[in-house]
């Protein structure tokens, strides 16, 4: 569904990984490795398991979220045009849902790899170790920049708490719509090294892979 | 000025090694605060600020509409309508797809919500009808394009609110040559296939049998036909907002998936909902960071530099309108549509100004602009999103993509850049 799913370039030796056994496969596909491998880890796989029970709540609740924005506003509009009464408090309950189905769906897309991306490195190079280097690269810059920001969005949360901030109309704590934000950024971090992780293993296979050839 | 061209470039560098675009801007916006030597604390809060927008839960709302329109069974619905016209003539199935196209970017907003959901239905259908596969996948990349210029188009939203304009106004804009366009398209699709001898044509049919299908088609796909009148006529005829309408099409989408079509289960509601989330949340994120980043831009005058620049080379407003659509282009062939919208709004807005452009013309010029780019190799996430459905390699729908582009978008922009009356007949006609 997003524009990310682009496979314009096949390299005829591309390889997948079993990251368990440290095998190397022939695919089909050179894939830019996820957040979650296929066969995650062994030593890693607490955290796996953690991140297992981790991804259903945040699926859960942006499916909820996202059905309950629709309602919400399907609601505002029969009451503003039908009852003629339109209750405020729903424009500022909705941008809340908004944020969290924003933050939570930016999570989500981190993990699968879904994000909006261009990128023409498949089309120029064959070399699938240095493919694989420039994404892992790309990746730590993602993640630097997400710490950064993740590191203000919570300075500014807290400080919205410390002085109390809360909605006009309803009453609610500023706190309910400012963190979305920073468990957005907080999230997709963990998602970013867990996908840092997948790429070493890709790369150490690659290399692997290579030496084997030889 | 200098601080400006090392982040684009570094900006662009990221894009084209597959940096995620929304993240390629957050670490232009903080190289630029760093080279500028802005304060780069208020970043979060400002993009933060700009994301609550009531307006842009228009994205969400949409978004997920169109999700549960191909799950809940109306996207076929609407193909098999436009079928009955048009799919028993040689190169017919061509214009379904790019009927069915319009039909659906009037519902969803999404050109990539329409690739996937008319082209993977459409490009086995033709090539099983013998269509050359890389003509299949080439009409299907262009015409969902007409999903961005036919309202409500998610960029042009987006667009609207960036330049304070009026977002039924824009969407009216593109709209005249959306429409001319699908008609081109139509026309091309013909021509380029009447020559074609492994194209497998329907029986057709006697009148009445044919007056006997459009009836039962229309009559089943009436639910789905009538949902961009709910949409366009609810914002037009001024009974509610484009968020709000937004909503309504989402409530008809579930009762019609749900109780008519029968289409929607719960299982499916979830796995369409989380991918409308998914795609909402990829797509906001990427204008938190194209925000802030603009910030900086407007904060250090660079539009307006930018747009000293561009008038010093020329004062000729047909020279500068060719070097506006080129820069255009050049947009739309490294960076999606949504942040291309904002990009130009942005930066191309004070030369627009100052050279006397309506903003709502410049609309329709960026609308159909980006549509260009998004489908012009090398850079082309549209086009090669339809490859990634047919699974065909670029070379074979190359050549058939150029050649709708030449001989169709092409004359589209310039026609719509040097003739502002023909897209902005149906804003003044809205806006009195």
């Amino acid at each position: 569904m997003t524009l990310h799913d682009i496979k314009v370039h096949e390299p005829s030796d591309g390889i997948t990984l079993d990251v368990t056994s440290g095998e190397a496969a022939i695919p089909s596909t050179f894939d830019h490795a996820k957040a979650i491998p296929e066969r995650p880890i062994k030593a890693l796989a607490w955290v796996y398991k953690a991140e297992h029970w981790l991804i259903t709540v945040v699926r859960w609740v942006a499916v909820l979220l996202s059905l309950a924005l629709g309602l919400l506003m399907a609601a505002q509009v029969l009451m503003r045009y039908g009852l003629q009464s339109p209750f405020l408090g729903i424009e500022e309950l909705a941008p809340m849902l908004g944020l969290w189905v924003y933050f939570l769906g930016m999570v989500h897309a981190t993990r699968e790899r879904d994000h909006i991306t261009g990128g023409i490195i498949g089309l120029i190079f064959q070399n699938q170790l240095l493919i694989a280097s420039v994404r892992i690269a790309g990746t730590l810059l993602c993640l630097f920049a997400i710490c950064i920001f993740s590191y203000y969005a919570q300075k500014y949360a807290m400080f919205n708490l410390s002085i109390g901030r809360s909605s006009p109309y309803i009453g609610f704590s500023k706190a309910m719509w400012d963190f979305s934000m920073v468990v957005g950024f907080i999230l997709t971090g963990f998602y970013l090294i867990l996908q840092f992780i997948s790429e070493i293993q890709q790369i150490t296979a690659i290399v692997k892979h290579r030496r084997d050839d030889l | 000025m200098s601080a400006f061209i090392i982040m684009i470039s570094i900006v662009i560098i990221l894009i084209l090694v597959e940096v995620p675009i929304g993240f390629a801007f957050g670490i232009g916006a903080l190289l630029y605060g760093t080279l500028s030597g802005t304060d780069i604390s208020f970043h979060a809060a400002y993009g933060y600020s700009q994301v609550s927008a009531f307006s842009l839960l228009a994205i969400p709302l949409f978004v997920l509409s169109g999700t549960l329109m191909g799950t809940g069974g109306l996207s076929e619905r609407i193909l098999d309508f436009v079928n009955a016209f048009v799919g028993r003539r040689k190169g017919g199935l061509g214009a379904v797809t790019v009927l069915s196209c319009a039909l659906f970017g009037a519902i969803s907003g999404s050109a990539a919500a329409a690739i996937a959901a008319i082209g993977k239905i459409m490009i086995p259908r033709m090539v099983r009808e013998g269509y050359p596969e890389g003509h299949a996948t080439a009409l299907v990349a262009v015409s969902s394009v007409l999903a961005l210029m036919i309202p409500p188009s998610i960029p042009m939203i987006v667009f609207a609110i960036a330049t304070r304009q009026s977002v039924a106004e824009v969407f009216l804009a593109t709209m005249g040559p959306g429409l001319m366009l699908a008609v081109v398209y139509c026309i091309l699709n013909y021509l380029f296939l009447r020559k074609n001898t492994t194209i497998v044509v329907a029986p057709q049919l006697s009148y009445a049998g044919a007056a006997r299908e459009v009836a039962r088609t229309g009559r089943e796909g009436l639910f789905a036909l009538v949902m961009p009148v709910i949409i366009l006529g609810g914002i037009y005829s001024g009974i509610c907002t484009p968020t709000e309408a937004g909503a309504v099409a989402f409530v008809y989408t579930l009762v019609v998936g749900f109780l008519i079509y029968r289409g929607l289960t719960f299982r499916n509601l979830f796995d369409a909902t989380l991918d409308a989330a998914t795609l909402t949340g990829s797509v906001v994120i990427l204008l938190f960071f194209l925000f802030i980043m603009s910030r900086g831009m407007i904060l250090a005058q660079i539009p307006n530099q930018f747009a000293d620049m561009l008038i010093s080379l020329s004062d000729n407003r047909i020279v500068l309108l060719l070097i506006i659509n080129v820069l255009l282009l050049f947009m739309g062939m490294i960076i999606d549509d949504v942040s291309g919208g904002v990009l130009a709004a942005i930066i191309l807005m004070p030369v627009i100004q100052k050279i006397g452009v309506d903003p709502i013309h410049f609309a329709a010029i960026v609308g159909t602009n980006l549509g260009l780019g998004n489908i012009s190799p090398p850079c082309a996430p549209l086009l090669y999103m339809a490859g990634g459905v047919s699974k065909l390699p670029l070379e074979k729908y190359f050549a058939p993509t150029m050649k709708f582009l030449i001989f169709g978008h092409v004359p589209m922009v310039l026609f719509v850049t040097f003739v502002p009356e023909f897209c902005m007949f149906l804003p003044n006609l809205y806006g009195g």
